[in-house]
């Protein structure tokens, strides 16, 4: 009744501005300087959370009170940021994407909205239980003897992965040979992390090895990694970056709509500049000698950090790593990612 | 300077609040209710603007005017 999305709570707050401006009204006709300036403080302020709980409304940012205080960048998992360990193979190395057959932990039930399938799923191998939304095209079935092409999506943050099919209009934008997976990465309510740290939930492992396995187990898609692409938009941009450089044998493309090229979200942002230079993504970038890997990255001129992004990568990516970069306008918001999609998509599609 | 996510645009924004207070708080005494009261809408209103203004130089989410319906969309206006 009280949490921040409450219709209850919003209502209540714009009566209680109403009447802060009734009485801010009241003692102007008095004079009374003071108590006017108050009475319009306490509207401006009621006002002001009353926005942020439509705003919650409407995007979900914030399940309970405890998600609230990380979005404004206060509190966070505290202690030093170690990195966990990272399957890594060269070429060779790895036969395929394992979709697990015969083993019932990968097996996931779906609901079906219009073409978005949903289900709640336990990682195997993270522990981790959270949504999982996947885009089918129109006439999708199981049974259609199709082998899917795989975009993994990740959420920005503030972000609410529920929402990315409409907000990137997937119905309109995507072609019938590909599905667009979109997992949740609220494990907590922390700041997210993008790898895999020890002491925090393993968010790596979750995107990159059971999601990764589920979808292979239940729909089908490629063994190849040729056929898997990983994306994201802001925080979920870099993400995309970190985990695609970090496990280059599952992806073969990344796409990166405004992203930044330093961790900006979880354990990482507060680690050593050391640290923070490791996991940064053009670091990586240059880092990664073993896989062929295709990225295009998008930016807009009035959002530094993104041009900043494309800049750094083009300048530090191995020569294994081929950037094509996109520098357009608008702001940071998902109105702009989707107009950049259908260029991505046609990017990836001449691969 | 004027762009939306400017300092211009948030630091003349800011300066019409403070010269709508003062003249409300210094002309606004001496009229009826319902003036009094849309005198204190407009307050309320405008300093809401400003604050969209700051966050909005930080988020970078509208950098255009003309992009204003990304806002829109944020309070699920859209």
């Amino acid at each position: 009744m009280f949490g921040p999305s409450s219709g209850f709570l919003l209502a209540a707050l714009c009566i209680l501005a109403l009447v802060a401006v009734g009485f801010g009204a009241y003692h102007l006709g008095k004079a009374r300087k003071a108590a006017t300036v108050g009475c319009a403080a306490g509207a401006c302020l009621a006002l002001i959370v009353a926005s942020g709980i439509q705003m919650n409304r409407t995007l979900g940012y914030a399940e309970g009170w405890r998600d609230v205080p990380s979005l404004f960048g206060i509190g966070g998992a505290l202690g030093e940021a170690v990195p966990g360990d990272v399957p890594s193979f060269k070429p060779g190395e790895f036969d395929e994407i394992s979709a697990h057959e015969g083993d019932k932990a990968y097996d996931a039930t779906f609901t079906r909205e219009g073409n978005v399938l949903e289900t709640s799923f336990v990682g195997p191998r993270s522990g981790i239980e959270l949504p999982v939304w996947v885009w089918v095209p129109k006439d999708y079935s199981p049974e259609d003897g199709k082998t899917y092409r795989v975009i993994l999506m990740l959420h920005g943050y503030p972000g609410n992965a529920v929402k990315i099919p409409e907000q990137l209009n997937l119905d309109k934008a995507m072609d019938s040979n590909t599905i667009v997976v979109i997992p949740s990465l609220r494990v907590d309510a922390q700041s997210p992390d993008c790898i895999d740290l020890k002491a925090r939930p393993q968010v790596a492992t979750w995107v990159t090895e059971d999601i990764v396995g589920m979808v292979r187990h239940n729909f089908t898609t490629s063994p190849d990694r040729s056929g898997w692409t990983i994306a994201g938009a802001s925080a979920g941009a870099y993400c995309a970056l970190a985990l695609g450089f970090e496990r280059p044998h599952i992806f073969s493309s990344i796409i990166a709509f405004s992203g930044y090229d330093e961790p900006s979200t979880g354990l990482l942002n507060r680690a050593s500049s050391k640290m923070k230079r490791d996991y940064t993504a053009s670091v990586m970038a240059g880092r990664q000698r073993d896989w062929p890997q295709r990225v295009y990255v998008t930016g807009t001129t009035s959002d530094p950090a993104s041009k900043r992004l494309m800049e750094n990568l083009k300048e530090g990516a191995s020569d294994r790593v081929s950037v094509t970069t996109y520098l357009g306008s608008g702001g940071h918001n998902w109105g702009v990612w989707k107009n950049q999609l259908p260029a991505a998509l046609t990017w990836l599609g001449d691969s | 300077m004027f762009s939306i996510a400017g300092w211009g645009t948030i630091l003349l924004a800011l300066a019409l609040a403070v010269a709508l207070t003062w003249a409300v708080l210094r002309w606004g005494s001496g009229r009826g209710l319902a003036v009094r009261i849309g005198c204190m809408t407009g307050i309320v209103v405008w300093y809401l603007v400003v604050l969209m203004l700051f966050v909005n130089r930080k988020t970078l989410t509208v950098t255009s005017f003309s992009d204003l319906g990304a806002f829109l969309y944020l309070i699920g206006l859209k």
